[in-house]
């Protein structure tokens, strides 16, 4: 109980100090660690590191990053949009519809929700003005439209997922 | 000196991404190569799970500099300059203590392997200690900038001028 407590506390704690949030969950780690587990932490902390970061798995996260970055300057980001935008014309609120289809398109070719949101803003922002759409509105459905990034798969999260769990990935 | 080590990393940046970009392509031929040809290189995982490690810890610096290391500012963007620095100095020091136990524990395993002579458990036997050097370096010259940095927030925060290289935000620079 204790534990769950101080570690949530910590966390908490270091989290609105505006430490940043990768040195803030080490620490945490390491405090559980240390005061809570029987086992040596500090010694392992290196071979645990290179065994992590060589991983072949983990190795999918950066391609995918890659990737969403090649649909984005290639251009067929911006292509899928106007695509659909034309094809969701007749709904009221077109360009909105646009916005979260285009977001669940995307974020089944690219594997994280910032992404996803970064991408469609690029895109679809411009046509805000031009259209006159209330850019808080506009903003609101990309925003939501972006969280259908880590849903769909393949997402990042997922792939973390079946490294820690074992289980295979499609 | 700040900015020639900014400068510096954003070199490193694009060494890693020629690494990354080469081992695509590996990876791409192998599979083509395993499909069609039954012919394999049989190391292009190894390779590139040692690119993966690489470009992972000589990236961090760059994404330093970029302010993408992820900071919570609900409550920093509320206070008054004063307390932004001190802020950015406890920010830095975790940063700064987290960075120093990377770069020791990872020496004790380039160390390790150097003195044992440590053979990858694969075909191609790779000596551990090459892509482990490399790697280790990373860690090292992070080491190095955010204690740069964070002698640069402590100044900062005694002489009570704005940094824009430890702040959160961005836009500044």
């Amino acid at each position: 109980m204790s534990l769950v407590l101080i570690s949530v506390v910590v966390l908490l704690c270091l989290l609105f100090l505006s430490v940043p949030v990768a040195s803030t969950i080490a620490g945490v780690g390491m405090l559980v660690g240390y005061f809570f587990s029987d086992y040596p932490i500090f010694e392992s902390i290196g071979e645990v590191t290179w065994s992590a970061s060589t991983d072949f798995l983990l190795l999918s996260i950066p391609f995918f990053v890659l990737l969403g970055e090649i649909l984005l300057h290639s251009g067929i980001a911006k292509n899928i949009y106007f695509a659909l935008q034309k094809w969701l014309s007749w709904l009221p609120g077109g360009l909105l519809h646009a916005n979260i289809a285009s977001s669940a398109i995307f974020s089944s070719i690219s594997g994280s929700s910032v992404a996803t949101a970064a991408t469609i803003t690029t895109v679809a922002m411009p046509q805000s003005e031009k259209y006159g759409y209330k850019p808080g509105l506009f903003a609101g459905t990309i925003a939501a439209g972006g969280t259908l990034g880590i849903l769909i798969p393949p997402s990042i999260n997922l792939i973390v997922y079946g490294f820690l769990t074992n289980s295979s990935i499609p | 000196m700040v900015k020639k080590l900014k400068k510096n990393s954003e070199y490193f940046i694009y060494l890693c991404g020629i690494l990354l970009f080469s081992s695509v392509l590996l990876i791409s031929a192998e599979v083509v190569l395993r499909k069609f040809f039954l012919f394999s290189f049989g190391a292009a995982d190894e390779l590139s799970g040692y690119v993966l490690g690489i470009i992972i810890s000589w990236s961090l610096t760059y994404v330093l500099f970029e302010k993408m290391h992820i900071r919570i500012d609900v409550i920093y963007e509320k206070v008054s300059n004063k307390s932004k620095n001190l802020f950015d100095v406890i920010a830095m020091f975790f940063t700064f203590s987290f960075s120093m136990l990377l770069t020791y524990f990872s020496f004790d395993v380039v160390y390790t392997s150097i003195i044992k002579n440590s053979t990858a458990n694969t075909p191609l036997g790779t000596p551990l200690w090459i892509p482990q050097l490399i790697w280790w370096l990373g860690f090292a010259f992070f080491s190095l900038v955010v204690f740069i940095l964070l002698l640069l927030a402590i100044r900062t925060m005694i002489s009570n001028k704005r940094n824009d290289y430890t702040s959160v935000s961005k836009e500044q620079l």
